[in-house]
């Protein structure tokens, strides 16, 4: 219970910074324009006060801690900042250097399968996304060096 | 009525006809398949559509939707694993029924039961959601004020966990839907100096982020072992004397499945459970339920299918979706340039009444799929998650950026993705947000013509009867989920038993 008044703790924390990002962003607009998302600001602090004093109460009334069954935090991170690693180099790399690395690299890291199989996924999977997408939809892919 | 054949006429047309079916067979494929869910199928796909025509788009994703809903069972009768949320109550007597070596017969059972629950709420939306978008159209801005208000509240208070967190979520999705321009005075509101953030955020990048990466990031944050699944080795159709017995509770499931969509805020989830319930409360075996009785899964599957309908009335009438599988849906409506509100129904008739047509015929579509297709579907169930997990964000990459070419809105994607993700963990729902980026733009156009009619008087929503009442109800929603109701609920009862 502690960790999810933590996680509460947080989420309130997070609503008054958006919150206050917000008021502060409306101050040079016209009335017009600052009307109903100031209001929003107000109700989300007043929701936000709220959610502090519910997840309290439920914290002080609940003496059992709950067991949840545990994600592998490494693994985890490890996958979301590959993520974000491949959004960023996409740009620099274009996205048919940079997407076969990915499916690639995350799938080996994961040890979805086995390495002829992430192989042919890898291959088949950029394949279909440049048929679909370049070929059938026009889309104007970033391609980096291949362009 | 000319709407109404304009719309039937436009779905027999062979671009819509192949749609459908080419939705009905991907739903079913990611119903079964545990690691996907109906709504981020729709949301990936979504950018596929920008270059087919609105109604064949949306029609395509209506039919994928209600393929899914079947699809989910697939899972739930073969490996005890709902393929989603909606064939939760499936498992109960679907697995066993499996288990006895009657797979065939329990899957043919969903199908017919999925195709009686389609079949009725396709009837609904198509007789109803004319009648209120007719009512709908009287509305002015005050009125659209207080429907959206009605919407955000309900789908707030209804969202699974606390009422809090449900309406704080819906608070922040307006509040999202706000960046950009200031339709009246053009000024950029909330754009931090961002070029790319003057027409606003892209509400399809908003969605495939809140839906996919949170979908990625759980499919490979545990180990979970596949289990075997079980082979079909019998005939899937049930015979008609086997149906007979089922007849009753597959209509009355597809009632509560209808007035279960109908709810904003509820949908499959809870459609399925409360349709086996009240199968089990009404039947004269109910010792038999739970142990592989055929009426057990025709109850969740007809009730869970007869949601799509349901959900469907009131996002076309008033424009608020009953769902996130409908809020999706309405987002592929706004990517065409379709703007959600009572309008849909004249304005946009062709596209509106093309759909509602669209999700009649899929349920066809899906029970031919189905027969088909069923067998096939079992190898997708075995795909481990590891391997989707990377697939889904190259698709949602590619999707995010299609809308409109940019990377800024794949990083855009990314970061709705994180706060989706952080949102699951503290266990706040992700509809209500979906549903405030989608009625922001309606609550901030109605506020402020409401406020120009009023010239700045704010208490002209109590002073319109509709308005006032809508704001009650809405009032009432949050009020019977705080502790305060049920403090004077129990006062109440003392006062009339002392």
């Amino acid at each position: 219970m502690k960790k999810q008044l933590i996680l509460n703790m947080a989420a309130v924390f997070l609503a008054l910074f958006m919150a206050w990002l917000f008021y502060y962003e409306s101050l040079d607009l016209p009335k017009v324009a600052y009307q109903l998302p100031r209001m929003l600001t107000y109700l989300i602090t007043i929701l936000a006060i709220i959610l502090i004093i519910e997840s309290y109460l439920k914290y002080r009334k609940t003496t059992e801690e709950v067991q949840e069954e545990g994600i592998m935090v490494r693994r985890t991170f490890l996958f979301i900042c590959s993520i974000a690693l491949y959004i960023y180099l996409i740009d620099f790399l274009g996205y048919f250097i940079t997407t076969p690395l990915f499916i690639f690299g995350s799938m080996y890291f994961l040890k979805a399968t086995k390495i002829r199989n992430i192989l042919y996924v890898t291959i088949g999977f950029t394949l279909f996304v440049y048929l679909l997408f370049v070929r059938f939809l026009h889309l104007p892919i970033p391609l980096g060096p291949l362009s | 009525m000319e709407n109404v054949l304009l719309g039937l006429t436009n779905v027999l047309n062979l671009i819509n006809i192949v749609a459908i079916f080419a939705g009905t067979a991907i739903g079913l494929f990611v119903g079964a398949m545990p690691g996907l869910s109906a709504t981020m199928a729709i949301a990936l796909l979504l950018p596929l559509t920008f270059g087919l025509p609105p109604a064949t788009g949306i029609s395509m994703l209506a039919s994928l939707y209600l393929a899914a809903m079947y699809g989910g069972s697939i899972a739930a009768i073969l490996i005890r694993t709902p393929g989603t949320p909606a064939a939760a109550a499936t498992v109960l007597d679907g697995y066993p029924m499996a288990q006895k070596g009657q797979a065939g017969k329990a899957l043919g059972v969903s199908l017919v039961a999925s195709l009686v629950g389609g079949i009725i709420s396709s009837i609904a939306l198509l007789t109803v959601a004319p009648i209120l978008g007719k009512i709908a159209l009287q509305f002015g801005p005050i009125e659209l004020f207080a429907v959206a208000v009605l919407g955000m509240t309900i789908i707030g208070s209804l969202s699974q966990g606390s009422t809090t967190k449900g309406l704080l979520a819906g608070a922040i999705g307006v509040m999202i839907a706000m960046v950009g321009m200031d339709p009246i005075s053009g000024a950029p509101r909330f754009t931090f100096g961002y070029l790319q953030l003057f027409s606003g955020i892209s509400f399809v990048v908003a969605l495939i982020g809140l839906f996919s990466i949170p979908q990625a990031i759980r499919l490979i944050e545990k180990d979970i072992k596949l289990q075997k699944a079980n082979k079909i080795t019998d005939k899937m159709l049930p015979t008609l004397k086997e149906l007979k017995t089922m007849w009753v509770t597959m209509i009355r499931s597809s009632f509560i499945g209808i007035f279960t969509g109908l709810i904003p805020g509820t949908g499959g989830d809870t459609a399925c459970w409360f349709g086996y319930n009240e199968a089990k409360r009404f039947s004269k075996h109910k010792e038999k339920f739970g142990t592989g009785y055929p009426e057990g899964v025709a109850a969740s599957e007809a009730a869970n299918n007869a949601v799509v309908g349901g959900a469907l009335i009131p996002t076309l009438a008033l424009g608020i979706p009953g769902s996130s599988g409908t809020a999706v849906l309405m987002g592929g409506l706004m990517v065409h340039g379709i703007m959600p509100g009572p309008t849909l129904m004249t304005e946009y008739a062709d596209v509106t009444y093309t759909l509602i047509w669209a999700v009649m015929l899929a349920n066809f579509a899906m029970f031919g799929v189905g027969l088909l297709f069923t067998r096939v579907s079992v190898s997708v169930t075995k795909v481990p998650n590891k391997v989707l997990a990377p697939i889904i964000v190259i698709l949602s990459v590619i999707g995010s950026f299609s809308i409109n070419n940019s990377v800024f809105d794949v990083g855009l994607m990314f970061g709705f993705g994180l706060l989706g993700y952080f949102m699951d963990k503290i266990k706040m729902p992700t509809a209500p947000m979906i549903v405030g980026l989608i009625l922001g733009m309606m609550l901030d156009n109605s506020f402020n013509q409401s406020m120009m009619m009023s010239q700045d008087d704010y208490l002209v929503f109590f002073k319109n009867p509709i308005a006032a009442t809508l704001l009650a109800i809405a009032g009432l929603s949050i009020l019977q989920s705080t502790p305060l109701f049920g403090f004077l609920r129990s006062k109440l009862i003392r006062g009339k038993n002392p």
